[in-house]
């Protein structure tokens, strides 16, 4: 009989421990407490040895870390259930208090429970959420193109009146700072759009300055994009990456633990 | 606290119930407090910007990973005059932040503000070793400038990805 030995080691290091743990747990809480972290570590260190031992036991198609992937959809699955469970229960709370604002929860829980069982209805009758055999769309499918799409590209063109709210405020030249930001800002819309053109059309004779201008203005934007902005970006991109890193150090070795509700310094 | 991630809810519930027992006060925490949104993302920003037009809340937080909707939540905080402090790791959307929150956490600001605030020896330490690495990095960046401009590639060739 072949030996899966991922198998095993994932089930070792994710279901014996912990089940161990727990039950000593009962006469330990502080032993308890480190189950949690023992499973992060696991978690977190298998994916990283993968990425640097190629071995088919690790990154291999049916190896640990692919396995862990696969469980991480399965659990977020789970997971998503566990949303809309908080979902319905705070908006039933809100309706039942009528506290302010309760009638969005109420179509809310409307909209969730409508859509859900369209959902649902697709599965069971094997019609799925897209199209019906004879074309038209499923109820599902209909409620994502006439309500739901809209809505989103409603909340969407809102950013056009942000950001001119936004850009109204950031480029007012009240420093040096936001007088450099302002008149590179400018140049960058300048070299982006054929602005010159625009302004020279009228006049024939400018048309081979403008033409000139634009393709200065052009290679002036390239230069300010890709020095000035894209050596400052990579400088924030490096700095963060390897914060990152050392976050994921920190979790990994449990010395960050305020996600499971125990402070940094506290021995769970 | 709203969440847009089913997976990193429970794990927001829990660092938020920590810090009010950290400051003596879990008889102010509620669970309701940190509830799950939803996974999409416009779908989000209206819930969160509707939050904030009802509720007015005095700081608004803006810590994570933002796309298009950063501006409009970030807009819709200033509307309401809240304080406002943004972090986020990835340099795209640093910009519409920095233009219109009060502070920004830019990179790798946002992971050190946990050993800033806390002042926990172990956390400080390793923003220090991440320092000292980061100084590696711009001493290794340089030499590899000078390498080049005078010929030599092999250093750019040992730091070039696949």
């Amino acid at each position: 009989m072949k030996v899966d030995l991922t198998r095993i080691l994932l089930m070792t290091f994710f279901f014996v421990i912990p089940v161990i743990g727990i039950w000593l747990g009962q006469s330990s809480p502080a032993l308890r407490g480190r189950i949690p972290l023992i499973v992060a570590f696991f978690a977190g260190i298998i994916p990283i040895i993968a990425l640097y031992v190629p071995k088919n036991f690790l990154s291999g198609q049916e190896g640990m870390s692919t396995r862990l992937g696969q469980w991480l959809i399965i659990v977020a699955g789970f997971a998503l259930l566990l949303g809309v469970v908080n979902v319905i229960q705070n908006s039933s709370r809100k309706i039942a208090r009528r506290d302010s604002g309760w009638l969005f929860s109420a179509v809310l829980v409307t909209g969730l429970l409508i859509t859900g069982s369209f959902g649902i209805w697709g599965a069971v009758s094997h019609h799925g959420i897209g199209f019906m055999p004879d074309g038209s769309p499923t109820p599902f499918k209909w409620v994502e193109d006439r309500i739901f799409q809209p809505l989103q590209s409603t909340i969407f063109s809102l950013l056009a009146f942000f950001m001119a709210s936004a850009a109204f405020r950031a480029f007012r030249a009240r420093n040096t700072e936001a007088t450099i930001l302002l008149v590179a800002a400018g140049v960058v819309m300048a070299g982006r759009v054929p602005l010159l053109e625009f302004l020279a059309a009228p006049v024939p004779a400018l048309h081979p300055a403008a033409a000139s201008g634009s393709l200065f203005l052009g290679s002036l934007t390239e230069w300010v994009m890709n020095t000035p902005n894209g050596a400052a970006q990579s400088g924030i991109i490096i700095g963060a990456a390897l914060g990152a890193a050392s976050m994921a150090i920190r979790v990994i070795l449990g010395i960050e633990r305020g996600y499971l509700g125990l402070g940094a310094g506290e021995q769970g | 606290m709203a969440n847009r991630d089913p997976l990193t809810f429970v794990a927001a519930r829990e660092t938020v119930r920590s810090a009010y027992l950290a400051e003596g006060r879990p008889d102010l925490y509620r669970e309701e407090m940190v509830n799950y949104v939803t996974y999409d993302q416009f779908a989000f920003t209206a819930a969160v910007s509707a939050r904030m037009v009802r509720e007015r809340p005095a700081a608004i937080f803006l810590i994570g990973y933002f796309f298009a909707e950063s501006l409009i939540l970030a807009e819709t905080g200033q509307s309401v005059g809240a304080i406002q402090i943004a972090g986020q790791a990835d340099p795209t959307q640093l910009p519409f932040f920095v233009a219109t929150c009060d502070y920004t956490l830019i990179g790798e600001e946002l992971y050190a503000a946990s050993a800033y605030l806390s002042r926990e020896p172990i956390l400080l330490g390793s923003i220090r070793g991440q320092d000292i690495y980061k100084a590696l990095c711009i001493l290794v960046g340089l030499a590899g400038v000078v390498a080049a401009s005078m010929g030599n590639t092999w250093i750019a060739r040992i730091l070039q990805t696949k």
